[in-house]
This record gives structure tokens, sequence and C-alpha cells, in this order.
């Protein structure tokens, strides 16, 4: 099949987040690594646009966050037709934390036990006190900036930078929350602040999701990566994976992929770790049939793409009759509140919301905000909003159901042919009521922060930011795919260690859980080699 | 112009500056070259090509030119609803020109410079010692 190249210890599928930190570990501890990342590498300095005048323009085009948009050669189409929300992400060394806002909570303990706690979904095979030293060690290779001493956490080690500054609008917005009496923090941060491991502190440009060309955000490929390469890690860029091969015995034997030039190559591993996220593992199984796995590698549970979880968001914005210098700071304020997060049976929906908040928009997304008419208004409208508002977004907990599926589109493929992934997903009545809920409370406090006008989107559509549950982790066999090591049932050389494994998903954002799982999982395969 | 014909040109020109007025110290989007903008990034896109030059066309047919402002106005009012698909492409196109221009930018309040290389200085907020009350709360999180 193809060209065959030298076989290797372990081959990770995937450079993002999980990627990165696996193969950083698996590096240190010799073991001969590669990985294959469908993407390029991005330099910095020279890729991204935000030194230049029209930089809010690439958000429409190069910049994407929707591959489907986007529409670069290292991008798959995705069928989200039957979606209300589409997938975003994005293909590169450093994954979709080339595109993020480096927001990086930590899921909560209750967010791993939610059967026992909530009689909903399952409990993790795993909990957070397990996790804790992987969160802390992931914490010291990102770089976080945040503040110890949150009520709605266990106690944390001290944050490696101080928090991001709130600046005049987040000092309107907390007084909103203080009137209320209502919990803010401000949240962990995968941002320097100060000079921290090489890399410079934030100059508050803003735009942390158009990438940061003087490496303060801490995407994998300015973290992990340059160390994983030193301990040795291989990083082929442009290899778009078409499946997984198995042996004779069942068990993963190889990749096989196009390489940049559109060579079909055949890579043998040990082990293989699937890090392409909770729509690119799926589809990797998906399309890694044989005799021995006609429906798929490592789904003897039928498990595999089901149990797709977004995190569904509300935004809410207010605005404000102040300039509030919205504009300077990192977009992602970073303040979190956690009054709503835990369950509270007197209200008609289980589990629970956390907002964001989020500086003013910048100047062209102002103007594109659907506020803004054209005509003889315009410029009325425009100074309005510039500025002047304050967003929250609101993140629900999206519970696991089985009808919220990834499977492959019969009639969509890549540039290469590979069968693409088709999103159905419809928003339960449970996360609705918990929406709704959130924008009536984000609303008070705007309200109480002196906004005089608040406006809502009850579904933001391009949110699909966190891609979770499609290869859920537990112990049962046939109600999971892979084990609370992310080793397949079925197959126990093949490991899946990004947000897919995910049971539930919290109401926060997935990166720093999702990184601190691939370390514990790193760590079991040490334990397992030696 | 590598897409628009000086007629185009000319009814572009027009539009735009009826979608963003000039007032006050703003500039009017011909003030800063919109239509060259315009043509440049359509140029890209066979889909915008022919959406535009077809567009524009169309509007050219119905003696656009020679109405009077406020006819104009109302033309395009009726045009939005019966033409979405191209209209809301003139005022996207429109608005991402005007908004990433310097002068637009510093005449709207900011300095005119990109976001990189120099950032910019945020004050760090005095509110992080409300954070004391929210301390005082003790524990919200749920220990399992």
């Amino acid at each position: 099949m193809g060209i065959e190249n030298k076989k290797v210890d372990v081959l990770v599928i995937g450079a993002g987040a999980s990627g990165a930190a696996f193969s950083w570990k698996l590096a240190k501890s010799g073991a001969s690594v590669m990985c294959l990342e469908q993407g390029d590498w991005i330099n910095p300095l020279t890729d991204y646009s935000t030194s230049n005048s029209d930089w809010e323009i690439h958000r429409q085009t190069d910049f994407n966050p929707n591959p489907n948009f986007r529409s670069l050669n290292v991008d798959y189409p995705i069928n989200d037709t039957e979606s209300p929300i589409a997938p975003l992400m994005y293909n590169a060394v450093g994954g979709s934390t080339i595109h993020w806002s480096a927001h990086f909570p930590r899921l909560k303990p209750s967010d791993f036990r939610v059967k026992t706690l909530d009689d909903v979904a399952d409990d993790w095979p795993i909990s957070y006190f397990e996790l804790e030293p992987y969160f802390d060690l992931n914490d010291k290779m990102m770089g976080v900036a945040g503040l110890i001493g949150d009520p709605a956490y266990p106690p944390k080690t001290q944050r490696q930078t101080p928090p991001v500054g709130l600046g005049k609008l987040g000092d309107k917005i907390t007084h909103g929350f203080d009137k209320l009496g209502w919990h803010w923090w401000p949240s962990d941060s995968a941002i320097n602040t100060l000079k921290y491991d090489g890399r410079p502190g934030c100059n508050n440009c803003g735009p942390c999701d158009l990438g940061c060309s003087i490496k303060a955000k801490s995407s994998t490929d300015v973290t992990y990566w340059p160390k994983a390469i030193k301990l040795g890690a291989r990083l082929i860029t442009n290899a778009r994976v078409r499946e997984i091969t198995v042996d004779s015995y069942g068990k993963a034997k190889s990749a096989i992929y196009y390489d940049s030039e559109g060579n079909i190559r055949e890579q043998y591993a040990s082990m293989i770790v699937l890090a392409a996220n909770g729509i690119g593992t799926p589809r990797i199984l998906l399309n890694s049939t044989s005799t021995k796995f006609p429906e798929g590698l490592a789904n003897s549970s039928g498990l595999v793409g089901k149990n797709l979880m977004f995190h569904p968001y509300s935004i809410v914005t207010g605005i404000f009759d102040e300039d509030l210098e919205g504009h300077k700071g990192p977009t992602p304020l970073n303040i979190m509140s956690s009054e709503f997060y835990e369950t509270e049976h007197s209200r008609d929906f289980v589990r629970g919301y956390a907002y964001q908040v989020v500086r003013s928009s910048a100047p062209l997304a102002t103007a594109l905000s659907g506020h803004v008419p054209w005509g003889k208004k315009h410029h009325a409208a425009f100074k309005k909003r510039f500025n002047r508002t304050i967003t929250f977004a609101v993140i629900g907990e999206d519970l696991p159901e089985t009808h919220n599926k990834v499977t492959l589109d019969p009639n969509l493929s890549d540039s290469y042919g590979i069968p693409s992934p088709k999103v159905e997903y419809r928003l339960s009545d449970n996360s609705r009521k918990m929406l709704d809920h959130g924008v009536g409370t984000a609303t008070q406090v705007m309200m109480a922060a002196g906004a005089t006008e608040v406006t809502h989107d009850p579904l933001k559509r391009e949110a699909g930011w966190h891609l979770m549950g499609t290869t859920k982790m537990g112990t049962d066999t046939k109600t999971s795919v892979v084990n609370k090591y992310g080793q397949s049932h079925d197959v126990d050389n093949l490991f899946v260690i990004d947000g897919s494994i995910f049971v539930t998903a919290g109401a926060v954002n997935p990166t720093s859980t999702i990184q601190a799982l691939s370390l514990h999982i790193a760590d079991y395969v040490i334990s397992k080699s030696k | 112009m590598k897409t628009l014909s000086k007629t185009n040109s000319d009814t572009l020109a027009v539009i735009a500056d009826l979608i963003i007025p000039r007032e006050g110290t703003l500039p009017s989007p011909t003030d800063i070259n919109i239509v060259e903008h315009i043509d440049d990034s359509i140029s890209r896109t066979p889909r915008l090509i022919r959406l535009f030059v077809e567009g524009l066309k169309d509007i050219e047919g119905k003696d656009f030119l020679i109405l009077k402002e406020k006819e104009q106005i109302d033309f395009l009012e009726k045009y939005e609803s019966s033409h979405n698909l191209f209209f809301n492409e003139l005022i996207r196109h429109t608005y991402n020109g005007y908004y990433t221009n310097p002068m637009v930018i510093k005449a709207i309040g900011m300095t005119g410079l990109p976001p990189q290389p120099t950032g910019y200085d945020l004050e760090q907020g005095e509110n992080f010692k409300l954070l004391e009350k929210v301390r005082d709360r003790g524990q919200i999180w749920r220990n399992p």
C-alpha cells in the first residue's frame, strides 16, 4: 500500500491541544514518536493578519473558524445542514488552539459525577482529583494567567502569570455582579500576561481568535511542540490520514495517509493515538472499515460518532452610554461567573451554565453585527455600539444524546476523496430551558451594571468550538468506546485522547481538561511499556 | 479596475455613498476609494464577480444614475428586499472596505493602526478588590 515508512513506537494523529501534550510526554519518556498533522506550520510573525489594516476581513476568509467557509486546501468540508450549531475547527500545527480565545477553565468536580449527583447521563470513570496533578503539569507547560482563591473551584496551585486586566469595561460589568451579590472571577486564560517560558506578555491587542503574532497566547505550536521536537518527536505536516489498518489479530497496524505531494504512504506503529478532535476522530474510525470491523474501527458498541456534544451558546449583549474602551485587551475578558453552574432543583432544568464576559467588538464586527443599518441612520447606530457593548456568552452544559451524531456523508468528500463527516444535532429541551434561564439572569447583570439596552441571540450558530463525546469513555464495553485511559475496548493498541472521550461536557471550555486527560493517558502508556 | 467597467464603477460609487453617507469628520466611502477596494476583493471569487457585474448591470438598466438622491434611496430599499443576496454582499463589501481603512479607523477614535505590533495599554482595573466579597461567600463548588 503506497510508500511504506519505518515503524515507530507511537503514532499520533493530530497536532492540536491533545496531540501536542501527549507527544511531548511520550518523547520525554524516550519513545519514538511520530505525529501526522493534516495542516501545516503557521509562522506567527508572517502568517497572522493582525499587523495589517484589513485584519478583520480575515475572519470572513482564510481565518474563518468554520472550515466550510475557510475552504483552505488543508480543510475538509462538513455537512452541517442538519445542525443548528456549526462545527468550528482549525487545521494546522497547534490545531484549534491557533484560533481559540485561550479560555482555560477546568471542568469542576461535579462534572465528573453527574449520574451520582443528578441522575443524568453517566459518571466519568475518572475524577477531578485524579486529574488534578495533570491539570497542574499542563498549566505549567501552557502558561496560565489567573488568580487563585476562586470559591467555585477546589484550591489550585499558583497561576503562572497574573490575571488578564479588567480595564474600564471589566470594572463596569463587575459592578453589576457585585450589586447582585453573584459570583464572578477572573477565569484561567492560556495567555502570558507577563513574560513566561521564553514568550512575552500580552500587549492587549485584542483579537486572540486571529492568532497571536507575538506568541503571548499559548497555542501548542509555541508551547509543547518546540519542546517535543527537541526531545525527538517527529512531526509530519500536510499528512492527511485516510484510515487506520489492522492486522490479522485485530490490532492497529498502520495509518494510511496522503503526504504533501498527494502520495499515499503507510506508517506502521506499535500504537496509534487519535487526537483529531470530536469530529475528525470518529471520521477516521468510521472510514477505517475491515472484515474484522465492518462498522468502523473500535465500534463494536456502535457508539463511534454518537453522543456528539457542543456547548450551546446564547449571546447576551448590553449597550452602555459611555466609551468602555472595549477594544483594549484580549477579546475574551476571561471573567467567568459560576453562579448558576451547579444543579438547583427548584429550576426547570438539570445541571447548569456559566457566563463568559467578552469585550466590545472591533469596528468591522460592530458594523456587521446586524444592528447597524445602511443609510442615514448608519453612523448613529454604529456610534451607539462601538466600544460601548459588553457581551456575555452563556455556555450551557449539553448532555449526551445518541441522536446527536457524526456519520460519514455519502455524497461529500475532501479533495483526496476521503468521505467527509455529516453532523446531526438537535438542541434538547433541557438545554433550551437552561439557556433561556441564562439569558434572563445575564440580562439582570447587564441592567445592574447600567446597560441602557440588552439584546440577545438565543442560540449562536457559529459557535461549535467544542467537539465532544463521540468516542465516549467508560467501563462498560457495551455503552462506551474507550476506557479511562482512552484505550479502545476493541483494539488494545489504539487510543483516543481528544475531546471525543468526554462522557459529559460540563459548562466550561474543554481544552484544559482535554490536555490533562492526554497527559494522564500518556502516563498510563509509559507505565505499561516499562 | 480588475472586474468592474466604468459604468459599473460609477453606479457602485453612488450606491456606496448612500450605504454609508459622509458625516462630520467621517469620510464617505468614495473618499477612501471604496470602489477600487470592492473591485479588488470580488475579483478573486467567480461567484462574486457574477453577482456584482450582473447586479450592477440590472440596477443600471433601471436608470438608477439619473434618479434624484431620495429616489435612489427608495429604489435601494426596495431592491434590498427583492435582491437580498446581492444587496447583502454590497453592504458587506462596503463595510469591509470602510471599516478597515486607516483614515476611517482614526476618525472613529482609534489610533488608525492595526492591533499589532503596538497593542494597547490596558488599565488593570480597580475592581479586583471586590473579589474579597466573592471569597467571603465561601465554597460554591459541589463536592461529589
